[in-house]
């Protein structure tokens, strides 16, 4: 964890510095919407998303829709920031939503666990 | 062709406004994911979450009336908090149903633990009535072996007291066993005067000492049988024949033989043991039997 935080902390920093040598110096990067994508990303991921269909499908447009805006900031221009910013917004609403399908997924083995349990126990004191 | 131009300006005008009022492809999918979401279980088990989507919503749809350029990303987010709302109300579901059959399946251990336990204390009951049971077996095993010991002792006894009985009898009267039992003869003549049913003082002397002999076994039943020789009337013989026995019977009871346990019988002639042509076989056909039953039962003619 501490690993990944330190290279986004160095991404983001790259990516401040390329806009700031582009000479676009009006034009701020979504700094708040990149930690907050870029964390939903990591807990999704950490969930389990990988491994649940649905999860997986909307942690991918996730990834999908920050990778286009790292692009973007790093071209840098007011218009890109502008539609960077949008970009993580969406990816950040995708990543929760992916974090809740992976755990949705674990409630539901759980309670079909505690189901199969009383079938297992009711069989057993027969 | 004036009046051509301003119709095309006005049908441009208006379809282009018309495109402008025309809600985006995610705004309609966030509003029909809100509206999915708000008719489940989401309202009622994830309100605060719901609710959110609402103002994302809310915020989209202000967004599209003031045609913001960010309208399709705020309807974006309006759609996907919707679905997490609902997930989120899936999750509370799972919860409940989780909860539910854990507490089903501890409650049905705790009954399965209680019937077990009942079911142990039954067995241990069972264990400790059955071992009383054999106990009580054993003791009555016990008991009954004394009991059948007693029983031998005293049948064995009984046979030594008749043995010496008879052995003693053998001195003053005929004695013989027979299937009715042990038969003792005595003599018509020697205990009565002719056509009498009165003792003679000898025969009380021999009586006395048949008594004292019979009284070694006074648990027995006695039958005491009057007889008479052929001569005189079969009437006066069965009566003389019965008060002849009555006679001996009430002489027993006077020396202490139970009375329930004597019967006296009048026989007459009948049954003769010699014949009655001669003096002497008729004077042994006049006689008094008593006959002691074998132990257990009553032996009659």
């Amino acid at each position: 964890m501490t690993i990944r935080m330190t290279t986004t902390q160095a991404m983001l920093g790259l990516l401040f510095g390329a806009v700031l040598a582009g000479g676009c110096a009006t034009a701020r990067p979504p700094t708040d919407n990149m930690e907050s994508s870029a964390a939903s990303i990591r807990a999704a991921q950490s969930a389990g998303a990988e491994n649940v269909p649905n999860a997986k499908l909307y942690l991918q447009l996730a990834n999908e829709q920050s990778a286009r805006a790292k692009v973007l900031i790093a071209s840098g221009g007011a218009d890109n920031m502008n539609t960077a910013s949008k970009l993580l917004m969406r990816a950040s609403a995708d990543a929760d939503l992916a974090i809740a399908l992976a755990d949705d997924d674990k409630d539901r083995l759980a309670a079909d666990q505690a189901i199969t349990d009383i079938h297992t126990f009711e069989q057993q004191t027969k | 062709m004036t009046k051509r131009i301003l119709i095309v300006s006005v049908l441009a005008t208006l379809g282009l406004t018309a495109c402008a009022s025309s809600p985006s492809r995610e705004l309609l999918n966030a509003r029909r994911a809100y509206t999915r979401a708000s008719s489940g279980p989401a309202a009622r088990s994830v309100p605060a979450d719901l609710h959110k989507a609402r103002v994302s919503l809310d915020t989209a749809e202000a967004a599209f009336s003031n045609d913001s350029s960010d309208q399709r990303d705020l309807a974006y987010v309006a759609e996907r908090k919707a679905q997490l709302a609902e997930v989120l109300a899936n999750r509370a579901e799972h919860a409940v149903v989780r909860v539910k059959a854990e507490a089903t399946l501890a409650s049905e251990k705790d009954a399965s633990h209680v019937q077990t336990k009942e079911q142990l204390e039954r067995a241990k009951t069972d264990l400790v009535n059955a071992e009383h049971d054999v106990a009580d077996q054993k003791q009555r095993a016990a008991a009954s072996d004394v009991r059948a010991a007693d029983a031998d002792t005293r049948a064995a006894d009984a046979d030594r007291r008749l043995k010496t009985m008879q052995l003693e009898l053998a001195k003053w009267a005929a004695i013989k066993e027979e299937p009715r039992g042990v038969v003792i003869t005595l003599s018509g003549s020697v205990l009565f005067a002719s056509d009498k049913s009165t003792l003679l003082p000898e025969a009380r002397t021999r009586l006395g000492h048949v008594t004292a002999a019979l009284m070694e076994t006074k648990e027995r039943r006695l039958h005491i049988e009057g007889y008479t020789d052929s001569q005189g009337k079969d009437a006066y013989n069965v009566d003389l024949s019965q008060r002849r026995a009555d006679a001996v019977r009430t002489y027993l009871v006077s020396e202490g033989y139970p009375p329930d346990l004597i019967v006296a019988h009048g026989a007459g002639k009948t049954m003769p043991v010699a014949d009655n042509a001669t003096a002497e076989g008729r004077a042994n056909n006049r006689r008094v039997e008593i006959i002691i039953a074998p132990a257990g039962g009553v032996s009659m003619r």
